[in-house]
């Protein structure tokens, strides 16, 4: 009975070992064909992007219910019926819900899948502080769609306290074709085209002059630069546009206005050039701060009579922003997708005329564990992390952190960069890893001497 | 369904042999040490620039658990083997 009990273990060991080493294999082989895929057609390398915010947003005026929707897909236009959602920022925190709807009509008949994943702590935020989602696959971002149907995407958030939408978008066209966007790291500012405000049609980056006005106070921008979709690289931006206005009287007035992103709208900045009815054009130059996220607005207020109301006004707003989108590297994007759509292997079609599928499927059931048995192991130090006597010490290790954290030292001690970076932080290194070493000498003498 | 069944086999000895500590309650530190950690971060945290003295306090927490956990085992087989009857 022992000698069978002994053999069993060791065949198990073996083929586990072995299967491990083959489903890695496997793993490593399959999945840079499926990323291959997904972003053929698309240069990481390029400088620009191309793609637009195919979500305009529902909440006119109401900051917490707007957000961006990025959409990836393989050739950068979506011409499958597959929409993959990877990346939302809104202001949330606590457990994340994202629905989807679907129907060729109004966007809330059928629901096609909801996703939930924990918010990014983030603390207070302004409204349009910018925040990194990733709804992962299994969590079912991924959802297949039909030409010609609009889609509602919703987004809310608990664990405040309350539940509150984040946002509501819709698409207001059917979704093919639609551009992905995808935002390269740089330093700089970043236009994101938004929404239009009780206001004519916006033509972006159109040379073209406006169509003939047919409202009774007309006033339209065009031709605004830096236009949808581009990428500045420094900190100083400069915005110009062309517009049109109809009317004029004392309380005509075209203007830029530049809002810090935060609950509390600042005006950081406003001209209002002298005005000519028609045609006119008007410039604004603002630097940016670092890490700050910006609304952009042109404004032109124009009123038919002397009373002093604005009776009609336009509004062309879009964002700027400051962020650098650190996560958002070329290699970033890789790894967000691949954890997001490529992160489970697929079987493959088993039939007569593709009998490698079946081999691979073969292989894929024996050899290619569940992810879940993955996260399961992972988490097996929270199963003691809390309990004596290695809750102490994670207790105290959690004390220690105000050591190196943001917390506000008693004194300071005289340092200088040159010397922190060729002396001192080599040697702390050094140290850290002598000390760590001394600790596995230590156990690996106390494992030694055990006898069980 | 091998590595799957392989991997579960070590799921479940790792529950097996963490059992016994995942019967006791979470711990916490005396509310005395907390307190008292937590008055000395800020007058350790700039010497902690130059070397690295939370490093050396978890090891020293560390080396103290752990001797403490040898210990406590040894005494409890101490107290078995006074059990008459027993080896």
């Amino acid at each position: 009975m022992s000698f069978i009990s002994v053999a069993l273990c060791k065949r198990l060991l073996w083929f586990g070992v072995s299967g491990l080493v083959f489903g890695f294999g496997l793993w490593g082989w399959w999945t840079p064909a499926q990323a291959s895929e997904l972003f053929n057609g698309y240069d990481y390398s390029d400088a620009s992007y191309t793609g637009q915010n195919i979500f305009g947003a529902t909440g006119a005026g109401d900051y917490t219910k707007k957000g961006w929707t990025w959409i990836a897909e393989a050739s950068g236009t979506v011409t499958s019926t597959q929409l993959l959602f990877y990346q939302q920022y809104a202001t949330m925190a606590g457990v994340c819900y994202m629905y989807v709807y679907d129907s060729p009509a109004t966007p809330t008949s059928t629901l096609l899948g909801t996703a939930t994943t924990t918010c990014p702590d983030i603390g207070t935020v302004g409204s349009r502080a910018l925040v990194r989602f990733n709804f992962s696959a299994e969590n079912g971002e991924q959802f297949d769609i039909t030409a010609g149907h609009k889609y509602l995407f919703y987004m809310y958030a608990t664990g405040l306290g309350a539940s509150y939408p984040c946002f509501g978008t819709y698409t207001s066209a059917p979704l093919t074709p639609i551009t992905y966007h995808a935002w390269k790291q740089a330093t700089g500012a970043y236009f994101q085209g938004d929404h239009t405000v009780n206001a004519p049609l916006i033509v972006y980056g159109s040379d073209a002059p406006p169509p003939p006005p047919d409202e009774p106070a007309y006033t339209h921008f065009y031709n605004v630069w830096p236009s949808d979709g581009t990428v500045v690289t420094t900190t100083r931006v400069e915005i110009s546009a062309d517009y049109y206005m109809e009317a004029l009287n004392i309380y005509d007035r075209v203007g830029f206005s530049v809002q810090e992103k935060s609950r509390t709208y600042q005006i950081t900045s406003e001209t209002y050039p002298g005005l000519e009815p028609g045609y006119g054009h008007v410039d604004i130059a603002f630097d940016l701060t670092a890490s700050t996220s910006y609304a952009f607005w042109g404004v032109m207020l124009a009123t038919p009579t002397s009373t002093g109301g604005f009776l009609d006004y336009t509004r062309h707003e879009f964002s700027v922003f400051a962020e650098p989108f650190p996560w958002i590297t070329p290699q970033g994007i890789n790894d967000l997708m691949l954890v997001s759509s490529t992160d489970e292997l697929s079987y493959a079609e088993c039939s007569i005329s593709n009998l490698a599928g079946c081999f691979q499927n073969a292989l894929m059931w024996a050899f290619y564990p569940d992810s879940d048995v993955w996260d399961q192991l992972a988490g097996v130090g929270d199963l003691v992390k809390l309990k004596p006597p290695l809750g102490y010490l994670s207790a105290l290790s959690d004390g220690l952190t105000g050591m190196t954290a943001t917390g506000t030292p008693a004194f300071e001690l005289a340092t200088s960069s040159p010397a922190m970076i060729y002396i001192f932080d080599p040697m702390r290194l050094g140290m850290t890893w002598v000390l760590w070493l001394l600790f596995a000498g230590y156990i690996l003498r106390l494992v030694g001497g055990l006898h069980v | 369904m091998i590595v799957y069944l392989f991997l579960q086999g070590v799921w479940l000895v790792l529950l097996v042999i963490t059992s016994p500590l995942r019967l006791l309650a979470d711990a916490t530190l005396p509310a005395g040490i907390a307190s008292a950690v937590a008055s000395a971060n800020p007058y350790v945290a700039p010497l902690n620039v130059f070397a690295p003295i939370d490093v050396l306090i978890e090891v020293t927490s560390a080396v103290l658990v752990v001797e403490t956990a040898v210990l406590s085992w040894k005494i409890i087989n101490w107290v078995i083997r006074k059990i008459p009857g027993l080896k």
